[in-house]
């Protein structure tokens, strides 16, 4: 009977074990830092070495603890007044976790109530959404959090606003090419035949079915909307100081980078680590539930 | 064709009024704008004069009618802060923005041509792991970010290139490179995943089959259409070119639009950041036009589906 074997399993089991053992990683690893640095946020008055605001002006700009003039006290050095930049960095995540949840919340909500009307009810709805939803995919959500910047004033509630503005299309796009897709199955069909209102069809029946690509881009919006924050921070339209955000980090070291680069460098490598935990999660999550979504 | 432009003209036409009327409103939800400038010592006459000379003593529908005709007019208002006109202002720094906006685009396209091919091409080997690295470093890290540590190296360190500024070549290279950092991953990631699709296409095996040479089939052959579809994100790219623009001009001190509207921000100049934002929002809908038309053009499919 072997004979009719044309494929070598031994071969093949060999070579798929690395690339198995990597996908299982690309889960892991991130779902580790990302749990570290929410529970980190959730704690950080516990964890912190320092207030935030502590102000030490005799421990200006003092290096992390690996380099020469550095030690453990500060163990990622302090800022251009003497903060604690660990401590700093801790509490920045509270700013961007909180944000996250808050934007995604909101404009996944929108989102998908948009993208699943447009989707079923077809027609002019459909024509008329689509285009508003075109528009906002292509308009700089930069601008509109500049403008409510300079309107309402720099603050926690404007950066909410200004990015679930124009958030919500990405949402509508996708949900609305799931919801057209369902429309069309045989137990929409029936649930109308058996006289099923068309709020009732969107709720029971075509919701509950696109809940898995839901999941795979709130997970892969989460650092998308972090990485947002940041550059909203960083330009000044964004969490204005004392408040640590990282972004208003990474800016406040701008100036002091020829001699004190530790206070630009930490925030942004705290923004980069979480963002690709979320991708690559957000990635896995896709190739596990719904891999007819992969773009590559 | 001339209906399917007529009807898209039209139809960003009435979105551009939909926009003029959004930015109207959300300048003035912050409540009254001549708050922003009342100090302490201003009268109640003062308030009342600038008040007046902003016409906001006016109706609501009245002030928005002209803000429009002044809109048509190519007068963005004035500056709170300058005293001068916010289309002179835009003007003067427009040749700084454009030259690296082209700079940058041009040589990120080619870059993303060249490294997107050549991960489509050699699929799964090193090098397209290495291609497809690159693309999610650049999603995940803030590109301030890099731009900054990019100072540290290379204009505090080894002092090749100057910090900030503009003026001669050697100003280019750092924020060039940072918007392509904005730009390559997008663009590497389309250019790639449409050459994967083209090459596995029938009319591909045929000129295989045919014996093309690979360089006739890849560039003659595949290249040609799977330029199709990142064409459809020209719209978003743009975007993308918006904010990559803002952040560079602001970490290397570069004298355009970008960092005309963060002064006006960090000023509360709200005439300059709504006339900015609505001459971005113009070039916005303008480009997304000339895509949907140069595409229409393209692919007759979508001309008549669009009907």
């Amino acid at each position: 009977m072997d004979t009719t074997r044309l494929v070598d399993f031994d071969k093949l089991a060999r070579r798929a074990r690395p690339k198995r053992i990597f996908f299982q990683l690309t889960f892991i690893i991130p779902v580790v830092v990302l749990s570290v640095v929410v529970i980190l946020a959730i704690f950080a008055p516990l964890v912190a070495p320092y207030p935030y605001d502590q102000i030490n002006m005799s421990e200006r700009l003092m290096p992390p603890f690996f380099m020469e003039e550095g030690n453990t006290s500060h163990i990622l050095g302090t800022d251009h007044m003497g903060r604690d930049v660990l401590s700093r960095v801790i509490y920045g995540a509270q700013i961007s976790f909180s944000i996250a949840l808050l934007v995604i919340l909101i404009t996944s909500s929108i989102g998908t109530v948009v993208g699943i009307i447009s989707g079923y009810m077809g027609g002019r709805t459909d024509a008329f959404l689509m285009r508003v939803t075109d528009i906002s995919l292509a308009f700089p959500a930069i601008l509109i959090a500049i403008l409510l910047a300079a309107t309402l004033g720099p603050g926690y509630w404007t950066v909410v606003i200004a990015l679930s503005f124009l958030g919500w299309a990405p949402y509508a796009r996708l949900m609305r090419g799931e919801a057209l897709q369902l429309r069309e199955a045989d137990f929409v069909t029936q649930a109308r035949t058996i006289g099923a209102s068309p709020i009732r069809v969107m709720v029971r029946h075509i919701f509950p079915n696109i809940v898995n690509p839901l999941i795979i881009i709130v997970t892969l919006a989460v650092g998308m909307v972090i990485l947002t924050e940041a550059v909203l921070s960083y330009i000044g339209a964004g969490i204005p100081p004392p408040n640590p955000s990282w972004g208003a980090m990474v800016e406040e070291g701008r100036v002091f980078i020829d001699t004190a680069w530790w206070i630009s460098f930490f925030p942004g490598a705290a923004i980069g680590l979480v963002v690709l935990s979320g991708n690559f999660l957000g990635d896995w999550l896709r190739d596990k539930l719904d891999p007819r979504l992969r773009q590559i | 064709m001339t209906r399917f432009i007529l009807v898209r003209l039209l139809q960003s036409f009435v979105a551009l009024i939909g926009i003029s009327i959004l930015i109207f409103v959300l300048v003035r939800a912050s409540g009254d704008p001549t708050d922003l400038y009342r100090t302490s010592l201003s009268s109640e006459e003062d308030i009342a004069r600038i008040r007046h000379n902003l016409g906001l003593d006016k109706s609501i529908p009245e002030q928005y009618w002209i803000f429009i005709t002044d809109l048509a007019q190519g007068d963005l208002g004035e500056s709170l802060i300058k005293h001068r006109s916010a289309t002179e202002m835009i003007l003067e720094r427009l040749p700084n923005t454009l030259s690296l906006a082209v700079a940058s685009f041009f040589v990120s396209m080619l870059l993303a041509l060249f490294l997107g091919i050549l991960g489509a091409t050699r699929r799964d080997t090193f090098l397209d792991n290495g291609v497809k690295f690159i693309a999610i470093l650049g999603q995940a890290l803030p590109g301030f970010w890099v731009a900054i540590m990019a100072i540290l190296v290379f204009s505090v360190y080894w002092q090749i290139f100057p910090p900030s500024g503009s003026g001669g070549f050697m100003h280019y290279v750092l924020p060039v490179a940072t918007m392509a950092f904005f730009l390559l991953p997008g663009m590497m990631r389309l250019v790639r995943s449409s050459m994967l699709d083209v090459l596995d296409s029938e009319y591909i095996k045929l000129a295989r089959i045919k014996g093309l040479p690979e360089r006739t089939i890849i560039f003659k052959h595949a290249l040609r259409n799977a330029l199709i579809a990142p064409l459809t994100a020209a719209g978003m790219l743009f975007a993308m070119l918006i904010t990559g623009m803002v952040v560079t001009e602001q970490v290397f001190a570069w004298p355009g639009i970008g960092r005309l509207i963060l002064e006006a921000l960090w000023a509360r100049d709200f005439p300059v950041v709504q006339g900015i934002t609505l001459m971005v929002a113009a070039a916005v809908l303008l480009v997304n036009l000339v895509v949907d038309i140069l595409y229409a053009y393209i692919n007759p499919q979508i001309r008549y589906q669009m009907m």
